[in-house]
């Protein structure tokens, strides 16, 4: 079995002048290609942290991590951005689109930065805009949508590079009940696809929807449980 | 293409910001396009005046100064000027394609009972082509006029009017003195050239210089300062073969005349003076550059200031377009747009403006102006270049932004 990801070791200080804050202390963890992984823990028990770092937004203070067996401290700085740009789908619990855009055109941004032909970009964020069920709003700016809304414009937008990994940040967190769970099932949808997603909750009913559930508490993995899908999961295996 | 638009509608959403920032290029801009075409106007005119007068000419003109005034009060008689001898003695230099003589009418003229003071000059056939005159009527003075001393004379259209008002005048006698000339031709000034003396053709007469010769001698009653005078010519034109050596001929007849005439005399040389009016109108431009550096330096330095703060607003949009696979050279490069778009712009509303300025100046003030194609495009060159220069540092700034403080400030 593959995986998409692998740490160990892994440790992360955040430095404020010459005091340092440890927050990861040592974190080995792999996730498998494929797999549908939930990541929860404590309010800073360091769930964004290290999300951050397989995001490669952040870098990690010792330890190893491949992803996609890169070893990704020996990325360049261009290398790391073309990772995220093909291989990473970010969801973030506060949506981070972007104000001056209209929907579509936020869709259409991290393909900017790839050489997606020009034709194909329009075509591909209609289709994600289509499966997200947000094709009645492309013109809008995002200031005109809802929290569900802006949502799934953000996770069509994660998933026009065809990413193989997703990293969800509490992508319900700042939605109601039945909006989250709209998302979670598009996110179900995805991941039948045939992505990886790593997700960090606090949702103790996500344990049904994934494989695997993570507890992080202080900086280190405290334990690992089975989650709804798993069986599922080692039958199709 | 599409950076571009991006990089107009975040400046939009500042627009008032933006526009503010822009004016310091727009005033440089403008400063740059109508001091150009202020100063090129004036070139144009300067420069076409001065060929006007031939730049292949040098041009020797007879001057009454003290030193001839002394001996008029010696001995009754002012004498001073040109004689035939120099015209002889230039003849004989290197480098002289013709000598062209001239001397004013000194006499009054009188047409029926009524007398005029008009100012004239005897000529030969060469002199109208020196000013590039131009007959409107009749026939212009010919080479046989001078050889058979026939005398007849040719008006400036100014003239023909206050002398004949809207009587065909061609064929009449006007007086000189006491000696008729008819009248065979109207002379027009086209180019408005002027004598070396400042006069207008337009209300000059010409005559025959031979036969003006043989009925009037050098020596008579200067009626404009009641004196009698000696003056053999007011006025000889040297046109050299080669503009090259003009200097050096015109150097050796000054030295010539300084040892004849002492200081009776002017030399003027249209092609040097043509070199020196370059000269100062370089001079001219570099102050005016000056003048815009500082104009641009300033609207650049307002291109820095507000593309930083732009950068410190917009750490967000950076984090959130890093996180989505822009490098740091796409982060820059669109900061970098953005203060080349606001500086372009300010150089399209300079440009405009300026335009509208110099046709303003040459409508109101009334001074020549002349836009040309080299400030125009120079002015957009400059834009751009103040974008580039003034906006890396900031672009600079967003594109070493750490991704994932950039992603969590707010
Ligand atoms: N940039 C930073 N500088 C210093 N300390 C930080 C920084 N970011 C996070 N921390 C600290 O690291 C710890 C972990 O933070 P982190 O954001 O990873 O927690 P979390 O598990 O995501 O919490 P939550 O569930 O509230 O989002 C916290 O104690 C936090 O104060
Ligand atoms: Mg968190």
């Amino acid at each position: 079995m593959t995986s998409v990801i692998e740490i160990k070791k892994l440790k992360k200080s955040y430095f404020m002048g010459t005091v340092e804050t440890p927050v990861l202390f040592g974190v080995d963890f792999s996730l498998n290609t494929g797999e549908y992984v939930a990541l929860m823990g404590s309010s800073g028990s360091g769930k964004s942290t290290l999300l951050n770092i397989l995001g490669m937004l952040d870098k990690q203070t010792s330890g190893e991590f491949l992803l996609d067996g890169t070893d990704t401290l020996k990325l360049s700085d261009n290398e790391a951005s073309r990772f995220r740009n093909k291989k990473i789908g970010f969801v973030f619990q506060s949506f981070n689109l972007l104000a001056n855009m209209s929907v579509l055109e936020n869709v259409k941004v991290p393909m900017f930065y790839s050489k997606v032909p020009i034709r194909e970009q329009n075509k591909r964020a209609l289709e994600l805009l289509d499966r997200v069920k947000m094709s009645h709003r492309v013109k809008y700016s995002p200031l005109q949508l809802s929290g569900g809304e802006m949502q799934r414009v953000a996770l069509a937008r994660a998933l026009v590079m065809k990413p193989a990994l997703i990293l969800a940040d509490e992508p319900t967190g700042n939605l109601d009940e039945k909006t989250g769970q709209d998302i979670l099932d598009l996110l179900d949808e995805i991941h039948a696809g045939g992505a990886s997603i790593l997700m960090v909750t606090h949702d103790p009913e996500m344990m049904n929807r994934v494989e695997r559930v993570i507890h992080l508490r202080d900086g280190l993995i405290d334990r690992e449980e089975l989650g709804g899908k798993a069986s599922l999961s080692v039958k199709t295996q | 293409m599409r950076i571009f638009i991006l990089a107009i509608r975040n400046l939009l959403s500042h627009g008032f910001r933006s526009f503010l920032t822009s004016l310091g290029i727009i005033f440089g801009i403008i400063s740059i396009i109508v001091m150009m075409s202020i100063g090129e106007g004036a070139r144009i005119k300067s420069i076409s005046s001065i060929e006007a007068m031939g730049i292949d000419n040098i041009i020797l003109k007879s001057v009454r100064n003290t030193a001839s005034q002394a001996v008029a009060e010696e001995r009754g008689i002012l004498k001073y000027g040109l004689r035939e001898t120099d015209v002889k003695r230039f003849i004989e230099f290197d480098n002289i394609r013709s000598v062209v003589p001239a001397r004013k009418i000194r006499k009054t003229i009188y047409y029926g009972s009524k007398s005029y003071n008009f100012s004239g000059l005897a000529v030969t056939e060469d002199f109208s082509k020196l000013l590039k005159l131009r007959v409107t009527m009749g026939r212009d003075i010919a080479n046989f006029d001078n050889e058979k001393k026939k005398r007849i004379c040719v008006i400036g259209k100014k003239i023909k009017k206050k002398i004949f008002q809207f009587k065909d005048p061609l064929g009449l006698y006007i007086r000189i003195g006491l000696i008729p000339y008819q009248v065979v031709g109207i002379i027009e000034n086209r180019y408005g050239i002027k004598t070396p003396f400042g006069q207008n053709p337009d209300e000059m007469i010409f005559v025959p210089l031979d036969s003006y010769k043989s009925d009037f001698s050098f020596k008579g009653l200067d009626t404009s300062i009641n004196t009698v005078v000696d003056v053999e010519y007011d006025l000889i034109y040297l046109k050299v073969l080669h503009t090259k050596h003009i200097d050096y001929t015109a150097k050796r007849a000054k030295r010539y005349l300084e040892k004849i005439h002492k200081k009776n005399f002017e030399v003027s040389v249209p092609y040097l003076l043509l070199q020196q009016k370059e000269e100062t109108q370089r001079t001219f431009n570099i102050v005016m550059v000056a003048i815009a550096a500082i104009s641009l330096l300033v609207g650049g330095i307002g291109v820095t200031n507000i593309m930083t703060a732009n950068v410190f607003e917009r750490y967000k949009e950076i984090g959130i377009r890093r996180a989505l696979g822009a490098q740091k050279i796409d982060i820059l490069v669109q900061f970098l747009v953005e203060a080349v778009t606001i500086s372009l712009l300010g150089g399209l509303f300079g440009v405009l403006f300026g335009v509208g300025g110099s046709i303003m100046v040459s409508k109101i003030v009334g001074w020549p102006t002349a836009i040309t194609t080299t400030s125009v495009l120079g002015s957009f060159i400059i834009s751009v270049a103040i974008g580039v220069i003034f906006g890396t540092y900031p672009a600079w700034l967003a594109a070493k932004l750490d991704p994932i403080k950039a992603l969590r400030s707010e």
